[in-house]
């Protein structure tokens, strides 16, 4: 029988799936609808974002509490983990890009367009050093993704204040949020980890978690806000002169 | 009328927009309003119009795009852009602005002319609305005399509601492009909200750009 603590731990897993899930679904939905090459890029990344933290939640759970610990399996935790400096970079990166695009002034935050070849080069040497980390001393050893969150979150949320665009300012504000709280999931479970009475609960897995599934949240109130939805009034839309078809010709 | 370059929409709006007329296309960013700018200037140069194109980026990132939508601009277009166009965009000289585009619709003398924008957020962003509404006031007002008509782009929810409202008063014919969400799907409608010259034209219709043109078709929930 499942102890209580593997329950919700389980729960948590799956609030934490189907909400990323949710949020890449919206995602490509929106990107079915956008036209201009950035913006599409932008929702495909967040998009992309989703299904990723769906497989990396599913993996580091499933492999977590079998307790497996085979050369298969750590070499698929670091390419997992690998993958994922990228997947975030590209995502961080098309954000702060269509940010740009926004602001009037076209502002560089922090210099993007020049840290980011950079970032970029540290990204891949970061992706290859924790799959290289992974095989040699176990997936679990290796902390993912601090530093890029850290400065993400910075970056997006600075990005956000100097935004004149109301709605992007809101999707870089959830965007901000969720990698902060992704940020805060991947550095939270290894002090917690020292504390006896916590790992005896099972709670410093528990507690990165409950912060990944708020920062699956944010990345779903993100998806949804990376344009202004709006809903037909049904007055307007049964107009009958709307509903007789019209013959139209290009 | 002025052809809008677009076969549905020509239809839907009885052969196009009203002559020496202002035309505000509201959406999202992303969403392709840019696209009926385009088309605008590339029915005008077949025909035979003086066009100008007045942007905010650069004129390499605009063709790109232009490109992107499958639309050819053939014949000489006047850029004023911040980058590669004939005259330097510099949104915070609002005076500035509008005597280059009054000099350059002079030289082009009697020839019926076509000025498409993507400014008017930008240029929103970094003045006090009311200085634009009497700004475009005036230059609406002396464009007129050139026998123009201009299409401006908006970004929709990148302003307070009340400065677009103001905006849409501005404008003779206001065509609205947003999403909706339906259930689990969204669906991109068209509105013509307003048209000098024509009753209200009540109701939303599906667009979508599909094999370089873009198809407009009637919608009912």
């Amino acid at each position: 029988m499942p102890s209580d603590v593997s329950t919700a731990f389980f729960v948590l897993w799956l609030i934490v799936a189907v909400t990323f899930s949710y949020a890449a679904y919206w995602a490509f939905t929106v990107r079915r609808v956008l036209v201009h090459r950035l913006y599409r890029r932008q929702a495909t990344w967040v998009g992309r974002m989703g299904v990723y933290f769906v497989a990396l939640s599913s993996f580091l759970t499933l492999a977590l509490s079998t307790g497996v610990s085979s050369l298969y399996v750590n070499v698929v935790g670091g390419l997992l983990i690998g993958s994922g400096f990228i997947v975030i970079f590209a995502w961080m990166d098309s954000t702060i890009r269509v940010a740009r695009l926004s602001d009037p002034l076209f502002r560089d935050t922090l210099r993007w367009s020049k840290l980011r070849y950079f970032l970029g080069f540290g990204t891949v040497g970061g992706a290859i050093a924790s799959v290289i980390s992974a095989t040699m001393s176990g997936f679990s050893q290796v902390a993912p993704f601090g530093g890029a969150l850290f400065l993400g979150a910075f970056a997006l949320l600075l990005s956000a204040s100097r935004s004149g665009d109301i709605t992007l300012r809101k999707h870089l504000t959830w965007t901000g949020l969720c990698t902060f709280f992704l940020w805060l999931g991947s550095q939270v479970q290894m002090p917690l980890s020292r504390i006896q009475f916590l790992v005896q609960l099972n709670l410093p897995d528990v507690i990165t978690y409950v912060f990944v599934a708020a920062g699956a949240y944010s990345l779903y109130r993100s998806a949804k806000s990376l344009v202004p939805l709006g809903h037909v009034s049904i007055a307007d839309s049964t107009e009958p002169a709307v509903l007789q078809p019209i013959v139209l010709t290009s | 009328m002025v052809s809008t370059g677009v076969g549905e929409l020509d239809q839907l709006l009885k052969d196009g927009y009203p002559d020496k007329s202002a035309i505000l296309v509201v959406g999202p960013p992303g969403i392709g309003k840019e696209a009926l700018g385009y088309w605008f200037t590339q029915a005008g140069l077949s025909q035979g119009d003086f066009c100008l194109y007045v942007t905010r980026l650069a004129v390499s990132e605009v063709i790109e795009d232009v490109k992107a939508f499958g639309v050819e601009i053939k014949g000489p277009t006047v850029w004023f852009a911040r980058d590669g166009g004939q005259t330097k965009v510099d949104i915070n000289d609002l005076s500035g602005l509008s005597f280059s585009i009054k000099e350059t619709l002079k030289k082009n003398g009697e020839r019926p002319a076509r000025i498409v924008t993507d400014v008017l957020s930008s240029l929103l962003m970094l003045n006090s609305p009311e200085t634009i509404y009497r700004f475009l006031s005036q230059l609406f007002s002396e464009l007129k005399q050139y026998n123009t008509v201009v299409l401006a782009t908006l970004e929709d929810r990148m302003h307070q509601p009340q400065v677009l409202a103001a905006m849409e008063q501005l404008f003779d014919g206001v065509v609205e492009l947003r999403l909706y969400e339906e259930g689990l799907r969204i669906r991109p409608l068209l509105r013509i909200l307003k048209m000098r010259g024509m009753p209200p034209l009540p109701g939303y219709f599906s667009f979508a750009f599909a094999h370089r043109k873009m198809e407009i078709t009637a919608y009912a929930k």
